[in-house]
């Protein structure tokens, strides 16, 4: 048996869903988590459940609606769950208004019924399985409430049959019934009946003459739009349930109304954003930051006092120079220098967990829909930019959930100039070392700085690139929630446990392929001075590239910007490593004495900071882009657009720095 | 060559060997490789036309 799970986005499918089948995929308290489908085994059952993308009907305006539509078409699920917020029941019935047109038994599961009495609201559950003709069960997938009755129901076949209730006037009835009449062996017939009523476009092969007809007649009849006939229809229907099932009662101002109030008034809304952000990296960067690098990787560090050790002890049992250069020089410098920012990450990771399952974050989507959409994006535009501070990946796999095709593929090039956690090393790094105690502020400055550009990137595609009109963003305002621990636990433990292992796998193996290059020369020869190393004369052919942001021809860090393309915690690990070979000395940092990188100056360092930020992310998110933008050429726009940006910022920002620097 | 110098050796490459795997080649032929939603997906989107559809 296969049930699929369909609701609203944000109505509690994969809590339910992870309640259901024992799993552990990603919940949020946003709009637009479940991108895909995903199947699990119903507990003590054999049921297969399928995990639906978020839609809110099932016409095919975004690829979400596509999926879940598709999925229910074509793979035809005994029974189909359909989770809906019973907090918000009139909006949540009109998709369910649709899946009673479905040859295919359906189950009501009104969720979050933990919160009803609070916001005082009574759903008689009995009046309406008797109204919609269908099986209710109220249930909460936060507290696991009414699971058991629901799986007990799926197990005992007592689910009622869809009876197809006629919800339409008169006209509109006698319309459906006459198309279904001439869809023979079709299943699911009145719902195609009606779809092509509303000029479905995925339906067009099946658009006869006779059929345009009755559109005609109908709008002519109506004087609406045949799609809006049905809709106006279909909310007449629900209000009349509605009236018959559930009672509302005043209560109190809610703990949600009055945060709103704070946070999303009118003249502290963005201000309180902005300090929010810059606490997170005051928090990340500027508390932990201060010394928790030092104390894993600095010079009387844990990792540095380990090196040591460990060189020793080869040393002392005659181990070839060159395989202790290799493990100390180039694997542990490697790989120590990307690991001394785990315990920022984790705070990094910990806040913006703690902001996106509060239900901050949607507020903030809907705080900038309106300076979005001024710029062709919408709020729904966030989301991906929100996902995309930890990982470009998902980020621009969130793209999905925007319908726009435009808006869609601006936000999958822009994405990636969100600081995902990968370069959260390259800015703490050079912030830490060339602004002190203002490190954070350095950091927050570029998060914002990212904001900045994307807007101003997303002006520049709109007028020259992309001309289309945007989409509006139809969203609803989650309830503010206080986080469960354990999942805050998980998501932070599973972001962090992916960066070490990152550092453990990818990083590890660059730094042994980045120590060949500076340890052997085109000759192959070991111990040539690293001038004459492969990567230097590789480095010295790019060098010119970042001569206009640097202020002088460093081969060191155009080749570590460059390894940023396979990830960008690279860049810090090359630099290490570059640095470390140069000195010579077990104790040298990155920017010390007479170091290969001591040129670095407050204004050089910042527009490094920035042509990282900005430029080409690595190559898992340029396959992410391909993917979604659908073709190798608007990827590579996408790459060259990013680098672009980059370096004109970057060069901008040292010769305006450089100037100040020059006057004071 | 003494025998720590061996033990030494093999292990790094051990090491960089699995580093390469895990880092470059293990994750490419898990279903949805490089998919973050990938992970506890035991789902036909595992399936790679099923990916190429998105």
């Amino acid at each position: 048996m296969r049930v699929a799970l369909v609701g609203n986005q944000n109505s509690g499918k994969t809590s339910l869903f992870n309640c259901l089948t024992g799993s552990n995929q990603k919940v949020g308290n946003w709009p637009g988590v479940t991108i895909d489908r995903k199947e699990g085994v119903i507990k003590g059952t054999e049921t297969i459940l399928v995990d639906l993308p978020g839609i809110y009907s099932l016409s095919p305006y975004t690829s979400e609606e596509e999926v879940s539509r598709k999925y229910i078409l074509e793979e035809n699920p005994d029974v189909i769950i359909n989770i809906v917020d019973a907090t918000s029941l009139e909006r949540s019935l009109y998709l369910t208004t649709q899946l009673l047109e479905l040859d295919c038994q359906v189950i009501l599961a009104l969720n979050m019924c933990d919160i009803l009495e609070k916001k005082g609201i009574s759903i008689d559950e009995k009046e309406l399985s008797k109204n919609l003709h269908m099986s209710v069960v109220k249930i909460s997938a936060l507290k696991n409430m009414g699971i058991q009755e629901l799986i007990n129901l799926l197990k005992s076949e007592e689910i009622l049959d869809n009876k197809h209730q006629k919800i339409y006037e008169d006209p509109i009835e006698k319309a459906i019934e006459k198309i279904s009449s001439q869809l023979n062996d079709l299943k699911h017939k009145r719902f195609i009946s009606v779809k092509l009523l509303e000029r479905d476009p995925l339906l067009k092969d099946k658009e006869t003459e006779n059929i345009r007809h009755d559109i005609t007649e109908c709008e002519q009849a109506y004087q609406l739009d045949m799609e809006q006939i049905i809709a106006n229809q279909r909310y007449l229907y629900i209000d009349k349930v509605k009236q018959t099932c559930l009672t509302k009662t005043p209560v109190p101002e809610s703990g949600t109304d009055k945060l709103d109030k704070i946070f999303l008034n009118k003249w502290l809304a963005l201000p309180i954003f902005a300090l929010i952000m810059a606490l997170v990296y005051f928090l990340a960067v500027g508390v932990v930051g201060s010394y928790t690098v030092e104390l894993i990787s600095g010079e009387g560090g844990i990792i540095t006092l380990f090196q040591n050790w460990l060189s020793e002890f080869l040393i002392s049992n005659e181990v070839s120079e060159w395989l202790i250069s290799l493990i100390c020089d180039g694997i542990i410098a490697g790989v120590s220098s990307v690991l001394g920012f785990v315990p920022q990450l984790i705070i990094l990771f910990l806040c913006i967990c703690l902001l996106e399952t509060s239900g901050y974050m949607s507020r903030i989507a809907f705080l900038l829909d309106k300076l979005f959409r001024s710029i062709g994006l919408s709020g729904k535009s966030l989301i991906p930019f929100i996902v995309g501070s930890g990982c470009s990946v998902p980020g621009i796999m969130t793209c999905r959930t925007i319908e726009d095709e435009t808006e869609r593929r601006i936000t999958i090039m822009l994405t990636p100039f969100m600081p995902c956690s990968a370069k959260l090393p390259i800015l703490t790094l050079f912030a830490g070392n060339f602004f002190g105690e203002f490190a954070w502020l350095a950091t927050v400055f570029l998060y914002f700085l990212a904001i900045l550009t994307i807007v101003f990137s997303s002006l520049v595609m709109k007028k020259w690139i992309f001309t289309e009109k945007g989409s509006a963003f139809i969203s609803e305002l989650p309830e503010y929630k206080l986080p469960s621990l354990t999942y805050v636990l998980r998501d932070v433990g599973e972001k962090t446990f992916a960066f070490i292992q990152r550092a453990g796998t990818i990083i590890l193996f660059c730094s042994v392929v980045v120590w060949f290059l500076l340890s052997f020369s085109w000759k192959l020869e070991y111990g040539v001075a690293i001038e004459f190393s492969i990567l230097a004369s590789i480095g010295k052919g790019l060098a010119w590239l970042f001569y206009p942001m640097l202020g002088t021809l460093s081969w060191g860090s155009a080749v570590s910007a460059l390894q940023g393309l396979i990830a960008k915690e690279q860049v810090v690990s090359s630099m290490a490593i570059i640095a470390g070979l140069f000195e010579e000395t077990a104790d040298a940092t990155i920017f010390a004495g007479n170091g290969i990188f001591s040129f670095f100056t407050p204004a050089s360092a910042y527009a490094f900071m920035v042509f990282n930020l900005f430029s080409a992310p690595c190559f898992g998110a340029i396959g992410a882009m391909k993917r979604e933008l659908g073709s190798v050429k608007r990827m590579l726009q996408a790459v060259l657009f990013q680098t672009g940006i980059a370096w004109v910022l970057a060069v901008l920002i040292y010769q305006i720095g450089h100037f100040l620097e020059m006057m004071g | 060559m003494n025998w720590i110098e061996s033990i030494v050796l093999v292990a790094v490459l051990a090491l960089v060997a699995f580093a390469f795997y895990e880092g470059f080649v293990h994750h490419r032929k898990e279903p949805c490789g490089g998919c973050p939603y990938a992970k506890n997906c035991s789902g036909s989107c595992a399936k790679k036309e099923k990916c190429e559809e998105r």
